[in-house]
């Protein structure tokens, strides 16, 4: 049986999916990939961070200060891409056999 | 500094000095970006903070020491109080009425209000097993209908008591705490196994340990305290054995889960000496040797400069 990733997890994976972000523009991206629905709070982020750092799924590219505040940013090692991948595929199947099931049983049009 | 930089800043005070000098310039700057004005804003990020940062204090993060333990520890935690769960309906409510009829009846069908304990527990764990993902909330289901299950079973119903319940608590409090889901293909066929080997000991404990005599019998009482104190150091002592061993292959986080998850059984002859004997003096003093081996542990691991990853990069 295979284990899901959660829900924030997932969300903030697919947040770096694409290119580094700081700590805020993953809360932001998150926001948006969630059409609003998630809201990270630092907390919950950092907590999450600090375990995908842990496993090694995500790692830190760089440091900048901005308006004298300092923003640390993260990207996806090559194993968090290949894990992310392979979460977004088994999605990706879930969702489309629940499509053709409701299909079948007239529930979509 | 402003108002409300001062106050999110001082807030950063949660954290332990090491975790703070290395991530509190940037969770500050995350947390003025991120959050708007007003109490409610700040009462929320205030909770958030709180709670991570204690997590981080106590060293419940999932790269510490305990952490990965309480990770480790959770499911199968939450699958042996399943196990526990069944022997203590079988045999402390079923085979009463079974044997003796319905004697005193005193909730329902039952001589206490622990099925709706056992059967929090029993959902729970299948739950768990089927969805680790919401392993979380449903350990924190089964740990509030125990403990409010023993005031109310104790001021409502007439006895017996219903303390011996804690045990439950204890081996699902892994899962409460725990920062992380364990993930691995075969996580939940082992935790699975876990619980499977535990319903097996404590069945064949209870039926082969019986004094000759009483068999099957007879009530709550005999097993909710007598049976309590004497069977489960056993448990404990084979959980013991596997400590041992794991600790011997160098795997020290799985030691320490079997530690944590062998507490207790451990303490049950403590907590219910009815019957002194060496087993019981044994296993509370290897309860008192595991813990501190844990806790000793715990605290060098605390003490390890935290987040590497990031001071490396």
């Amino acid at each position: 049986m295979t284990v899901e990733i959660r829900e924030p997890t997932f969300l903030v994976l697919a947040a770096l999916a694409d290119q580094r972000r700081h700590g805020y523009g993953i809360i932001q991206e998150v926001e948006r990939l969630s059409d609003g629905t998630t809201r990270l709070r630092a907390g919950t982020l950092y907590a999450t961070l600090d375990r995908l750092l842990h496993e090694g799924l995500i790692d830190v590219a760089g440091e900048e200060v901005v308006d004298g505040r300092l923003r640390r940013y993260y990207r996806l090692t090559e194993h968090g891409t290949t894990t992310l991948g392979a979460e977004s595929r088994r999605r990706v199947a879930v969702s489309k056999e629940a499509l053709r099931r409701l299909r079948l049983a007239g529930g979509l049009t | 500094m402003n108002d409300r930089e001062r106050r999110y800043s001082r807030l950063l005070w949660v954290y332990p000095a090491r975790y703070r000098s290395e991530r509190g310039d940037e969770i500050l700057a995350t947390l003025l970006e991120a959050s708007s004005d007003g109490r409610i804003a700040f009462a929320r990020d205030t909770v958030d903070i709180v709670m991570h940062g204690t997590q981080v204090r106590l060293g419940l993060s999932a790269d510490r020491f305990a952490g990965r333990v309480l990770t480790l520890a959770a499911l199968p935690g939450l699958m042996m109080a399943a196990a526990l769960a069944i022997v203590m309906f079988v045999f402390g409510e079923l085979l009463p009425i079974v044997t003796h009829g319905p004697i005193t009846l005193r909730f329902g069908p039952f001589w206490t209000i622990g099925p709706l304990v056992y059967l929090a527990w029993l959902l729970g764990a299948s739950g768990a097993l089927l969805w680790p993902r919401h392993q979380r909330p449903l350990a924190i289901v089964g740990v509030l209908t125990t403990l409010v299950a023993i005031p109310v079973g104790n001021v409502f119903f007439a006895r017996p008591n219903l303390w011996e319940l804690l045990l439950l608590v204890g081996l699902g409090l892994p899962a409460v705490l725990a920062p992380g889901t364990a993930r691995g293909r075969y996580t939940q066929v082992l935790a699975a196994g876990v619980g499977l080997l535990t319903l097996v000991l404590l069945w064949l404990l209870e039926v082969t340990l019986a004094p000759a005599g009483l068999g099957w019998f007879p009530s709550f009482y005999w097993w909710g305290t007598w049976r309590m104190g004497h069977d489960m150091p056993y448990v404990g002592g084979v959980a013991i054995a596997v400590v041992c061993i794991l600790l011997v292959v160098r795997q020290v986080d799985a030691a320490g889960a079997v530690a944590v998850l062998s507490m207790p059984f451990l303490m049950a002859s403590a907590v219910y000496p009815y019957e002194r004997s060496v087993a019981n003096s044994l296993s509370v003093i290897a309860a008192g040797a595991l813990a501190a081996w844990f806790v000793i542990h715990w605290i060098l691991d605390l003490r390890r400069v935290p987040t590497q990853h990031i001071s490396s990069a």
